[in-house]
């Protein structure tokens, strides 16, 4: 009796092939988790509408995904568009669900962007980040100042020197850190970094002062929608008056 | 079993000679081999020599069949281990990736169906029908309304999307609010901001954001507030970075 | 014209492939047969056949198979393949070549 088998080599092609196939179908239903980070922010934009951006930072966490808390985010990437930044926040990479992209008007100053996510420290440290865009290139050093962030804090006023994270992209990393407090009971405002008043200053290389912005921390808004009071109150009438 | 057995002569010599191959399916096979031979080789000494036991005849069988150790270098240049150890891996793996798989196929939820919430709220009356026109394409997604329903007396519209693309296996994403904005016929702009939908005393204009569901072709659901009962048209504007994609619903006449 | 243990390997081959071409059959078997065939001029060593077989059957010239003996046990049936029986007609004339100029050395005188 003789048995037609597949040869060795037959099986190795015939195992690797399945196992493409189930492997795919694995993938796909889990929504097919990309395996970088860029790769995994332009996955966000695909799904979220949004056209291809220009990448002008992306930066990644040093610690190994074991150390990294589940609050705290991975990777931030920072897109352009013609008017508009994308600012994605990162958790996991293989998980396309669950990402944070954020949009924000495109100005000709230097613009501040609350990270909403948190990053954390080599120390395990947690920190709320302050991302300042459109720095000019001649900035050596940076130090941004803010008021207010922590409700019973020793000293609601805080400055930080900032890191360079890419061409005009510096970040500022504030520390939630319960020493800082009065009494150890860290207690925030409801918005994070959110609307608190701060202060920028950039130097040059020699050390000396470049230039210097104040204002208000932006709350997350959408651009190109302008609410008009006086239009909704005609509508309002209508609906009341049914 | 602690205590070591004595090897009988024969099982040393085929055991030397199986030394070299290291894939262990290939040496018990080669092993067998041997050994089967050695016991035709064994009787045939009973039937030359009666007076030989069993175990005799074995060992001067093993005796005959040469070096084992001679043997055992030109076999094991024959069986290379490579191929079997690849096998060996492409069974692992396989083995895992099936494992994977029915552990995804287990816990699939059952494929939602399109149900819209007025299934769920008999007590609502449609005010309205709107209709989408042609299909927008946004980053080879093909996006389309489906159906869209002004509710009598509460000022909402419900509408049905539904979202196919070649890449099977990217569901748009429901919970990007910055996406959608909305103009209506008396220009009434409607924010996506959650945050600025509540003046105190009441629901500002607002288009809630669309939670996709579904495989392969997928829907979802949008609620817009604040819509006056006598909407003609409403524009969906998806915001894409660089620009806005219009989708115009459209007052249908009722009967 | 080599006379070492090339030609020997080569002529192993030739030996076995030959057993093969009409009749199935397992390792110990060969070697009994060889003996019988050759009127006991050739013993065959089994580290000489195994490798060969086994060369072979890897090299796709053989192919093999578990079958009962007549004597009652299971045993690795070898059988030749068309490739086989194509290096089989090589060997074969390979040798007829030698075997010619060794005897037109031998009857020179």
């Amino acid at each position: 009796m003789k048995k037609r088998t597949l040869s060795r080599k037959e099986k190795i092609a015939r195992n690797l092939l399945l196992a493409l196939c189930f492997g795919f179908v694995v993938w796909a239903s889990q929504g097919g988790p990309m395996p970088t980070a860029e790769l995994t922010f332009r996955q966000m934009e695909r799904t979220r509408f949004l056209a291809r951006s220009e990448i002008m930072c992306t930066w990644e966490t040093p610690l190994s995904v074991g150390e990294l808390g589940t609050s705290s985010a991975r990777a931030v990437l920072v897109g352009r568009y013609t008017d508009q930044i994308a600012v994605g926040c990162l958790f996991q990479l293989n998980n396309p669900f669950g990402n944070r992209l954020t949009l924000w008007p495109r100005e000709e100053e230097i613009t501040p962007v609350p990270l909403s996510a948190l990053l954390q420290g080599e120390d395990g440290t947690l920190f709320h980040v302050l991302l300042f865009l459109e720095v000019p290139e001649e900035a050596a050093g940076a130090q941004a100042t803010i008021t207010g962030r922590i409700e019973n804090a020793k000293e609601p006023v805080e400055t930080i020197q900032g890191e360079r994270w890419a061409d005009g992209v510096w970040a500022f990393w504030f520390p939630i850190d319960s020493a800082l407090t009065t009494d150890g009971d860290l207690k925030y405002g409801t918005k994070d970094l959110e609307g608190l008043p701060y202060t920028l200053e950039l130097y040059r290389t020699d050390g000396g002062p470049l230039t210097e912005q104040e204002g208000t921390l932006p709350e997350n808004f959408q651009p190109g929608v302008i609410y008009d009071p006086g239009l909704y109150d005609v509508l309002n009438d209508i609906l009341l008056n049914q | 079993m602690g205590e070591k057995q004595e090897r009988t002569p024969a099982e040393g010599w085929l055991d030397k000679a199986t030394a070299g191959i290291r894939f262990g399916p290939d040496r018990r096979e080669v092993r067998r081999e041997l050994e089967e031979h050695l016991e035709d080789k064994a009787l045939d000494f009973q039937r030359i020599f009666p007076g030989l036991t069993e175990d005799e005849a074995k060992e001067r069988a093993a005796a005959e069949m040469g070096d084992p150790v001679e043997i055992g270098k030109e076999l094991a240049k024959i069986h290379r281990p490579w191929l079997g150890y690849l096998w060996r891996a492409s069974q692992v793996l396989l083995g895992l990736v099936l494992l994977s798989f029915l552990a995804e196929v287990g816990t699939l939820a059952p494929h939602a169906g399109i149900r819209s919430d007025r299934e769920a709220e008999p007590g609502w009356v449609v005010e309205a029908a709107f209709a989408g026109q042609e299909p927008v394409r946004i980053n080879n997604y093909t996006l389309w309304v489906e159906e869209a329903a002004l509710i009598q007396g509460m000022g909402e519209l419900h509408i049905t999307w539904r979202a196919a693309s070649p890449r099977f296996w990217e569901m748009p994403d429901g919970e990007f609010s910055q996406a959608w904005t909305a103009v209506d016929d008396r220009g009434t702009v409607y924010t996506s901001i959650w945050d600025q939908t509540w003046d105190g005393e009441r629901m500002l204009p607002y288009v809630g954001s669309v939670q996709f569901t579904g495989a392969l072709v997928w829907s979802g659901e949008q609620t817009v507030y604040g819509v006056p009962q006598e909407a003609q048209w409403i524009q969906i504007n998806i915001e894409t970075g660089e620009g806005t994609i219009p989708v115009v619903l459209e007052r249908e006449e009722t009967q | 014209m080599k006379l070492d243990k090339g030609l020997i390997a080569g002529s192993s081959t030739l030996l076995v492939l030959s057993l093969l071409e009409k009749e199935d059959m397992y390792g110990y078997q060969m070697i009994t047969e060889l003996s019988r065939r050759s009127n006991d001029t050739f013993q065959m060593k089994e580290g000489t056949l195994y490798p060969i077989l086994h060369a072979l059957e890897k090299a796709k010239y053989l192919s093999a198979y578990q079958q009962e003996a007549p004597t009652g046990r299971v045993r690795k049936y070898y059988a030749i393949t068309p490739r086989g029986r194509e290096l089989l007609s090589e060997k074969k004339a390979e040798w007829a070549q030698f075997s010619h100029g060794v005897d037109q050395v031998l009857s020179f005188t």
